[in-house]
Order: structure tokens, then C-alpha cells, then sequence
């Protein structure tokens, strides 16, 4: 799997089957995107879920409204589903 | 009624602590019955997150075992404090062992992921042995229109602003009953909000899926005394709390068997928080907590809440 940051735009354009994962930021400019797609036009690439959740936790005010940053089993435990969640 | 909100004072608590078949007679004065159950507070679990704020039972006589195939019913009023910027999930209600550090210690909890607005039911002792549920609210489609229903959010998430179906003071009852099976199909697992069953979750096969996300196969230890949490998870340092308001809980009720519609609907009470031991079910209430002022369960010789930090009581 591949772990980006991407903004609105670049996200309108992925393949949604292929997303497990998608969290808007607060402001809802971007989107924490875990795909098997590749993203070459994203803003932060990741090498795994421990990386982009210590990210999500330097920069919580983006990602997170309870100051905890986004825990690392929230990116297995929470598939993104198209249908219901755009 | 009469005149019993004019007693104060010394003679208040001396009535207080009438009990026994003297209460009967004192609650029928006159020809006026007179109902000595007062409901004005609630326990605030403040947004700031940690053990040392926790709303939490440490047990330690074996109240609460409850293990992959025991049925029980969980019940609580809540009223939402988090606002559209949570971003993140909100544990309701949340028990594992004793001292657990993850939720892979024979967890079972009920979780808001806020991004989604789904409510999530779970029990595992093992991220590859666990039974999940999932509820949403905001589509009036398919299998979702009962749940859509019976919250009345909308299309807006559920957050302080946007309570849905809530009584007066801005409640809402959340049950959740769990059978004897091991799997989170409909079947076995069903959520009412306030008194309406929210019928298939996500993962059933009137939605074109498998009923309950189950993922091996949980096998629950029952000789280990539980944690329980409101207001945050129920292990390691007891994380995520919300945002904005504090989030307040009232009436915490435990049954160890599945409750009907209609005695979750006699729960309900039309959005009155009822006096428990009226329920017809009481003597299968094995837990409940009112919180006025202290968080002593009401069922002889079960444990209290502990109220940590900035978490307290309030009115509610």
C-alpha cells in the first residue's frame, strides 16, 4: 500500500475502489489517503502507518481536533467505503 | 404533587435514608403518590485526555466478565459535547482487563468515528480476532434509512450542534444488546437509539454484505476482572476524549441478558430517565449508575465509578 497526503483536487482524481483509507484534514483542504495506487502529485509521502500517524500527531491542529493525532490502528480499523463517505 | 420539594434540610436526608418497606408508605402521602427519584445530574468526562481524568471502574470481584458469548445489554444516556472539528472517534463506553494496555485485552466498546458519523460496536482479544458492527446516520438509503430514522441528525454528523433525537435537556439514549453468539451479525447485536432499533448495521446481507464483520474468531478470557470507561478508551492511558464541550453521561445501566424492543422502549421512558428499579426487567440489571453526585451503583455490592481530574459531576 502507498501513504500519501494529497490535496481536494489530486483526490477527486484517484480510483476510489482502490483507497482503504481517506480522513479529510480539518479544513478540508486535503486528505490522508492510503491507496494501492501511486500518487506522484501529492503534498507528503509515507512509508508506513507509524510514520504517517507521528505526523498526524507534530501536526494534530491539521488532522485532529482533540490534540491526540490519528492513532495508528485507526488505519486498519476504518475502511473507507465511496458509497457513504464522500 | 405535594409538598416534598418544600422539605429541606436535616429532615431532606433523614427521608433520604428511609428505606425498606417505609418507603412505601412515604411515597403514598395523602393519596398523592410521591416519587422519590431524582435524576439532576450527570457526569461530565472532560475533554482532556489521560488516566488521571478518567471516569472508570477498576473491578476486582468479577462483576463484569463478560466474554465473547455472554449475553448483555449496555445502556446510557449521552449528551454530546464535541463539535465539527473532532476528526477523530469518541469511545463512548469501554471495558477490557484490568491494567490493559491495548484493546487487544478482551476489549468491548462502543465508538463514534466523528469523519464518517458511524457508530461502532466491537469485542477482540486480538487485532485478528474480533466481531465489529458499524451504524451510520446520515444516508436515508437502503439499509440506513432506520438508522436515519431513528436519530433524526440529518445529513449533518452528530456533534453538539446537531443532537438529533434527543429529549429535552439534550439526551440521547444509546442501547446496545449482544446475544450469546459469537458475530456481529444483526442477529446478535442490535443498537436503539432512545427507543428505536437502528435494524441492520453496515455489514449485514440485507446491505449485500457478510452479517458482522467478524475477523477470526474472539475467545475472551473470563477469569480476569474489567475496566470500564465512559467518555474514553479502556486501556493504556485511557485516550481521546473530544473536543470542544465536555461530553456528560447519565443513567449507565448493565443487564446481563438482551433486552426486548419493548423493555428497551420502557427504559426509554419517553426521553425521561426512569427510576430502574421500576423497570420490569430490574432483576436482571446487574449494574447502574444515576451519577448524582457520586458514582455508587445502585445494585448492592457492585462497584463505583471513579471520577478523576477535571471530569465531575454537573447538572445535567
Amino acid at each position: 500500500m502507498n501513504y500519501y497526503i494529497v490535496t481536494e483536487e489530486v483526490f477527486d482524481t484517484l480510483t476510489k475502489g482502490n483507497i482503504s483509507f481517506m480522513l479529510k484534514s480539518i479544513d478540508t483542504s486535503k486528505r490522508i489517503v492510503i491507496t494501492s495506487d501511486e500518487v506522484s502529485n501529492n503534498l507528503h509521502t509515507f512509508v508506513n502507518t507509524t510514520a504517517l500517524s507521528e505526523y498526524t500527531i507534530t501536526n494534530t491542529s491539521d488532522w485532529v481536533g482533540d490534540g491526540n493525532g490519528v492513532e495508528e490502528i485507526t488505519f486498519d480499523e476504518i475502511k473507507y467505503i465511496p458509497e457513504i463517505d464522500d | 404533587m405535594g409538598t416534598t420539594s418544600k422539605i429541606t434540610g436535616t429532615l431532606a436526608t433523614a427521608i433520604n435514608k428511609v428505606s425498606g418497606t417505609a418507603i412505601s408508605g412515604l411515597a403514598n402521602i395523602m393519596g398523592q403518590i410521591i416519587s422519590l427519584f431524582t435524576d439532576d445530574k450527570a457526569v461530565a468526562k472532560s475533554i482532556t485526555t489521560g488516566t488521571g481524568q478518567a471516569v472508570y471502574i477498576t473491578d476486582s470481584d468479577g462483576n463484569y466478565r463478560y466474554d465473547h458469548d455472554d449475553a448483555f445489554t449496555v445502556s446510557f444516556w449521552i449528551k454530546v459535547g464535541w463539535d465539527i472539528n473532532l476528526n477523530t472517534h469518541f469511545h463512548l463506553f469501554a471495558s477490557a482487563d484490568v491494567s490493559a494496555n491495548s484493546a487487544n485485552k478482551d476489549s468491548f466498546r462502543i465508538w463514534y468515528y466523528e469523519p464518517h458519523n458511524r457508530l461502532y460496536a466491537e469485542w477482540r482479544h486480538h487485532q485478528n480476532h474480533k466481531c465489529q458492527q458499524f451504524w451510520l446516520f446520515h444516508s436515508n438509503s437502503g439499509v440506513y434509512a432506520d438508522a436515519y430514522a431513528a436519530a433524526g441528525l440529518e445529513t449533518t454528523y452528530w456533534n453538539s450542534s446537531n443532537r438529533g433525537n434527543a429529549n429535552s435537556d439534550g439526551y440521547t439514549l444509546i442501547t446496545f444488546t449482544r446475544g450469546t453468539a459469537n458475530t456481529a451479525a444483526p442477529s446478535n447485536l442490535k443498537l436503539y437509539w432512545n427507543g428505536t432499533d437502528c435494524v441492520d448495521g453496515y455489514y449485514s446481507s440485507a446491505n449485500g454484505k457478510s452479517d458482522g464483520n467478524n475477523v477470526g474468531t474472539p475467545a475472551m478470557e473470563d477469569h480476569i476482572d474489567k475496566q470500564i470507561t465512559l467518555g474514553s478508551q479502556a486501556w493504556g492511558s485511557f485516550l481521546q476524549s473530544g473536543n470542544n464541550d465536555e461530553t456528560k453521561f447519565n443513567g449507565l445501566t448493565i443487564w446481563d441478558r438482551v433486552l426486548t424492543a419493548s423493555e428497551v422502549t420502557e427504559l426509554y421512558n419517553s426521553g425521561t430517565p426512569m427510576n430502574v428499579a421500576n423497570h420490569s426487567a430490574y432483576s436482571d440489571c446487574v449494574g447502574w449508575w444515576k451519577f448524582e453526585d457520586n458514582g455508587n451503583n445502585e445494585i448492592s455490592g457492585g462497584p463505583a465509578f471513579t471520577v478523576n481530574g477535571n471530569s465531575n459531576y454537573e447538572d445535567k
